[in-house]
């Protein structure tokens, strides 16, 4: 069963890397879809299903925070696993997006086997029975991949 | 004025953020280089990001043409010498200022105090550093020629 992913990111350049690297993670892609901020991607998310969101945070009119406040304020978007790729790094804003139900965050500049050993981790967390489906689908491990918090 | 320790953490931050994402070696110079040795291109693109808070500074970093073609190319997957959109140049350089500057506000403010901007990118012609006022000039060297920098508060 394929994933839709959801990417969230004002530069374009930037959603088409991200793609890139989502692609190359081994897992089924369905729905690849974009959004340049957090209010472009409520909209996305209100008219398809989506199963992983990957969110910068410094975005005009929407940021990553905001969005991800108004995600969690809905019944039915709340369990969507969001993933945030942000240049900002410091410890205070990754323990504030943790305690708003971010599932994980990784730094900007990354390693696309970062972002490969994150999605996957996030995805066998939030649906190990559709993961376990796949034959032959990669499983994240313990393997220094991990997210930055 | 930047001290000599933002100057520092400037350096990590273009030395990560070049080197992860852009394998492109860049190296803070500690000193300007003298103007025989600025072999100025036609084109440079300048990008603007502040931050404000306990801490603040807007830096503007004016990028040869030929550093953001090379790295535009080779972050969208393309050929060293493909042809690249204006646009795409543009949002690429603005998104390495906003990792550089992020990335070095990381460092400056762990506690994560202050507000990072929304960075712009803008296409300039005729830059000379001599122009350069308002804050401290500061140079990176690449194999592109040089990047310049202006730090103010």
């Amino acid at each position: 069963m394929a994933f839709n992913i959801l990417v969230v990111d004002d530069s374009e350049t930037m959603r088409a890397v991200i793609k890139k690297t989502v692609g190359m993670c081994g897992v089924q892609i369905g729905e690849f879809r974009e959004a340049g901020n957090g209010r472009e991607a409520l909209l996305v998310l209100e008219d398809a299903w989506v199963d992983v969101v990957l969110s910068d945070i410094n975005m005009p009119e929407m940021g990553g925070v905001e969005f991800l406040r108004e995600v969690k304020k809905s019944e039915v978007l709340r369990n969507i696993p969001i993933i945030f790729i942000s240049t900002e790094s410091s410890q205070a804003r990754m323990d504030e997006v943790r305690k708003l139900g971010a599932d994980a965050y990784v730094k900007k500049p990354f390693q696309p086997e970062k972002i490969r050993g994150i999605l996957l981790e996030v995805l066998n967390k939030a649906y190990a029975s559709r993961m376990t489906e796949e034959a032959g689908l990669p499983v994240a491990t313990d393997g220094g991949d991990g997210a930055d918090f | 004025m930047i001290t000599d320790e933002e100057k520092r953490l400037l350096n990590l931050a273009a030395v990560e953020v070049f080197g992860t994402m852009y394998f492109t070696p860049v190296e803070l110079l500690p000193e300007l280089p003298a103007q025989d040795n600025w072999h100025l291109e036609a084109q440079y693109i300048k990008t603007e990001i502040g931050f404000n808070g306990p801490q603040r500074a807007r830096l503007c970093f004016y990028f040869p043409r030929s550093l953001a073609v090379t790295i535009a190319c080779g972050f969208l997957g393309m050929g060293p010498e493909c042809e690249v959109e204006e646009a795409k140049i543009l949002d690429t350089m603005r998104e390495a200022a906003n990792m550089m500057v992020g990335n070095l506000l990381g460092r400056l403010d762990p506690e994560g105090a202050c507000v990072l901007g929304i960075p712009k990118a803008e296409v300039v012609a005729d830059f000379s550093p001599a122009s350069l006022a308002g804050g401290d000039v500061l140079a990176l060297i690449s194999d592109f020629g040089f990047i310049w920098a202006l730090f103010g508060r």
